[in-house]
């Protein structure tokens, strides 16, 4: 046999790592756009006040788009998660208002019911073989009835009920500052680091994306991929009522409507951020900087009187553009 | 040499159909065996036997002397059976490494050790002569890398046996030749492997030893060089043409169709055919040849470099499917359930789909007028169902294409494309498909039956077209046609066959 011929050169490593850091290097490329052009027109985002604000005002969507982020990268959605965030808040303060619990057993009975919420929603996409969109519209509604119900259609409102210590205790976790930043911002940095080093490197992780990249092989590696789609749909319902848990602090009462449509500016954020509705791909860092693009347009278009219809309309232009964008590349790389 | 794998007797019956019977293969260490048969043989029943996907009706399976059960895909990676699927089994989204130990990640407290998958798929690869990044995602590799992955998975899963299902079809030269030679590297570590392929002129270089199905039964084992491939294309091809095809006296027309030039880059490269008034063109081949992509991008599906198409003597070009239905060129899909039903809906909309402005009035569909040429379709070409309001989908194989059919001739198609008309439906539908060609063609349609199953082509056609490697190899009269000589063309062993019978004398 002809061995030059062997050495087969259509095997060697084509110039593929580029393509996997162009994406991620765009996103920086798109967020540090934003912010100097918002910095060069307008003198009062440049303030350190304002980059707080900034921050603050994307916390609680980092927090739940971390979380969906899980599901998303598995090939799944959870379109409840807004309520979830709604009803985690009522729970923790009727916890503190009717049973005059302590913070730290309010904030457990929170993120249980968090988990609860994510093991209905896996239950019905795994065991019951719904599709994802309608299983969790479904249990968006019924998870927001609960809200209503426990409430009596009612904020609940803790401050008068509890001491002021506890009050302000419960209010630091969502509005109190430590060393001048805001607590939200540790959380969500704390809470960031600790799942991105977890997707990255533990086995569960692998396997999330193993489960969207192609649930057959997966499935045919020995892989539970159910148990996977459950896990995921857990710690998104989780993050999602610690979102729900601060959001009610800051306000130290808990809004019917809080939460309302989070779920999807948590999915923008993580599409934003590069994961695909499709599976497979998708990361926390990416989640982050896809809730500051958000945040920071928001913060930015405020500040130079864009009305708020207006800005929807923009937001939701970007994220078709950025869709599109991503398509065109991943199909680029399909086409090699 | 060790038996790493013997299966005795292996029947399977699917209801309905006998799709093994009595089959015999035993794969030893350090050999290539090649299973060689014609599509539907049995050969990829008998794979996915061996892989736990299947259980054999009657039978018995050996692991090295040892009586087992393969109850599924996992107690086949654990008696050290593993398969290179033809259509890839990876994650794309994942690493090469990942993917060759994926669900047996090296990992400390639930932590991936990355230093040790990396190091440990480096091994796999450097191994197997692979120079391939183990950190690349694999969604970014060609094709015969990533079998290259496949390969390697099955490398670490310590496979004993490795069965190949036609791993070179979509593989170029330089790539088969690499893949041969891992082949050989793995047969020199005596390992067992099954290659399963009906491109003949690849035996040549690889087979040791060669087992023939033919319709599910078991023809014979050789050992290769005590053979010759012509001897194995009849072993393979056998049976007399019996009288499945309703022979019918065709009285054919001028050119209807009459394409030139259809041109993709390293796909399809087409230089002219024509097809006649009333003709039956049967277009034979291998899969990957080219000739579903070239009656494609007649129909105007796929983007070409160039086609020019003349249509009744006027030139046409077809940009979208759209136009050429609009002409009166129909495509019957090789998958009639995902491409040519709406599977969830009944009959009455099935016949309809392709047709609705004309059931309509200013944009208005008119119930009772799709009604009547469902029913007029339903009795013409006799569906079998209770009305028409069933559901494409619980009707028969046979039924479902009847339902396509009777879509395009409510368009008033003039050439119909059937593309592997016959697959996967029993005898008797097909020999009712078989009339309605022939019922066709005396209404002056003209056909182009693309078909993988060469009694059918043989049996129906005026003429055939083979093709081989995206050119036509080949045009032959029915007259003059038979089963060896098509084979032949699409082969392309013709010419290999005296150098082969030297080297054996």
């Amino acid at each position: 046999m002809n061995k030059k011929a062997l050495d087969s050169k259509s095997l060697h490593v084509k110039g593929i790592l580029p393509a996997a850091l162009v994406s991620v290097l765009g996103r920086f490329l798109i967020i540090t756009v934003i912010f100097l052009l918002f910095f060069i027109t307008t003198p009062s985002f440049r303030s350190y006040s304002n980059l707080i604000q900034i921050c603050l005002a994307a916390a609680i969507y980092v927090i739940v788009s971390m979380g969906i982020t899980h599901v998303i990268i598995t090939g799944n959605t959870d379109l409840s998660a807004g309520s979830v965030v709604g009803l985690s808040g009522v729970v923790c303060c009727l916890l503190l208002r009717d049973y005059h619990t302590s913070i730290l057993t309010a904030l457990l009975g929170g993120l249980l019911i968090g988990a609860a919420c994510g093991i209905v929603n896996g239950l019905l996409v795994t065991k019951l073989k719904l599709v994802p969109f309608i299983a969790t519209l479904g249990t968006q509604w019924v998870f927001r009835g609960f809200v209503f119900i426990l409430g009596d259609g009612m904020p609940v409102s803790v401050r008068d009920a509890i001491t002021e210590g506890i009050a302000d205790r419960f209010y630091f976790l969502g509005g109190g500052r430590l060393f001048g930043i805001p607590v939200p911002i540790y959380i969500f940095t704390v809470l960031g680091i600790i799942l991105a080093f977890f997707l990255k490197r533990s086995v569960f992780g692998r396997n999330l994306y193993a489960v969207g990249s192609n649930r057959e092989t997966a499935a045919l590696s020995g892989i539970n991929v159910d148990r996977t789609v459950m896990y995921a749909y857990m710690i998104c319902d989780v993050m999602a009522a610690l979102g729900g848990i601060m959001l009610a602090a800051k306000l130290v009462s808990a809004q019917t409507n809080a939460g309302q449509s989070y779920e999807f500016e948590g999915i923008f954020a993580a599409v934003i951020g590069g994961a695909s509705l499709r599976g497979g791909e998708g990361s926390i860092f990416g989640s982050i900087i896809g809730a500051f693009i958000v945040a920071i347009l928001r913060n930015g278009l405020n500040l130079n009187g864009v009305n708020a219809y207006w800005q929807q309309v923009i937001l939701g232009a970007i994220i078709i553009f950025v869709v599109y964008l991503d398509i065109r590349r991943t199909s680029r790389a399909a086409v090699k | 040499m060790e038996k790493l794998l013997e299966m005795q007797g292996i029947t399977k019956e699917f209801p309905g159909v006998k799709a093994l019977d009595q089959v015999n293969l035993t794969v030893y260490g350090g050999e290539v065996h090649a299973l060689i048969g014609e599509n539907g043989a049995g050969k990829s029943t008998l794979m996915k036997i061996m892989n736990g996907v299947y259980q054999p009706t009657s039978g018995r399976i050996f692991v090295k002397g040892r009586e087992v059960a393969i109850e599924n895909v996992k107690k086949a990676q654990t008696l050290g059976i593993s398969i290179v699927f033809q259509e890839l089994n990876l994650c794309g989204h994942l690493s090469v490494a990942d993917n060759i130990f994926l669900g047996r990640l090296p990992s400390k407290r639930g932590l991936v050790t990355d230093s040790r998958l990396y190091e440990e798929a480096k091994g796999i690869l450097d191994m197997l002569e692979l120079h391939l990044d183990p950190h690349t995602q694999v969604r970014y590799l060609s094709v015969a890398e990533k079998q290259m992955v496949e390969i390697a998975k099955a490398v670490s899963q310590n496979a004993d046996v490795i069965v190949f299902d036609e791993p070179t079809s979509s593989l170029t030269d330089t790539e088969i030749d690499h893949l041969f030679r891992v082949i050989g590297m793995l047969r020199d570590q005596k390992k067992g492997i099954c290659y399963i392929s009906h491109r003949m002129e690849e035996l040549e270089r690889i087979a040791d030893r060669v087992t023939v199905l033919r319709d599910g039964q078991y023809i014979d084992t050789f050992r290769y060089r005590d053979t010759t491939i012509d001897q194995l294309i009849k072993l393979m091809v056998g049976r007399e043409l019996e009288d499945k095809y309703p022979r019918h006296k065709r009285t054919i027309g001028d050119v209807v169709l009459k394409v030139k030039n259809v041109r993709r880059q390293g796909v399809v490269d087409v230089k002219e055919f024509e097809l006649r008034r009333g003709e039956i063109l049967g277009v034979a081949g291998l899969v990957g040849s080219g000739r579903t992509e070239t009656m494609r991008i007649i129909f105007g599906a796929d983007k070409c470099d160039s086609a020019e198409i003349w249509l009744e003597g006027k030139q046409v070009q077809f940009k979208s499917p759209k136009q050429a239905i609009e002409s009166g060129v129909a495509y019957l899909t090789e998958d009639r359930k995902e491409n040519g039903l709406a599977l969830s809906k009944d009959i009455l909309f099935n016949i309809n789909m392709a047709s609705h402005e004309l059931m309509a009035k200013y944009g208005i569909i008119d119930d009772r007028k799709m009604e009547e040429s469902a029913r007029k379709y339903v009795d013409l070409l006799s569906i079998k169902t209770p009305s028409l309001h069933q559901k494409a989908m619980n009707l028969s194989g046979g039924n479902m294409q009847k339902v396509v059919l009777g879509k395009w001739l409510l368009r008033n198609a003039k050439v119909m494309i059937f593309d592997e008309p016959t697959r996967g439906i029993d005898v008797g539908a097909k020999f009712e498909i078989y009339k309605l060609m022939n019922e066709l063609s005396d209404k002056g349609i003209s056909i182009i039956m693309i078909s993988s199953e060469l009694p059918e082509v043989l049996g129906m056609s005026d003429r055939i077209l083979v093709f081989r490697e995206g050119k036509i190899s080949g045009v032959l009269e029915a007259h003059e046609a038979e089963q060896v000589k098509i084979l032949e063309l699409a082969t392309g062993v013709a010419g290999r066959n005296q150098e082969t019978e030297r080297r054996y004398e």
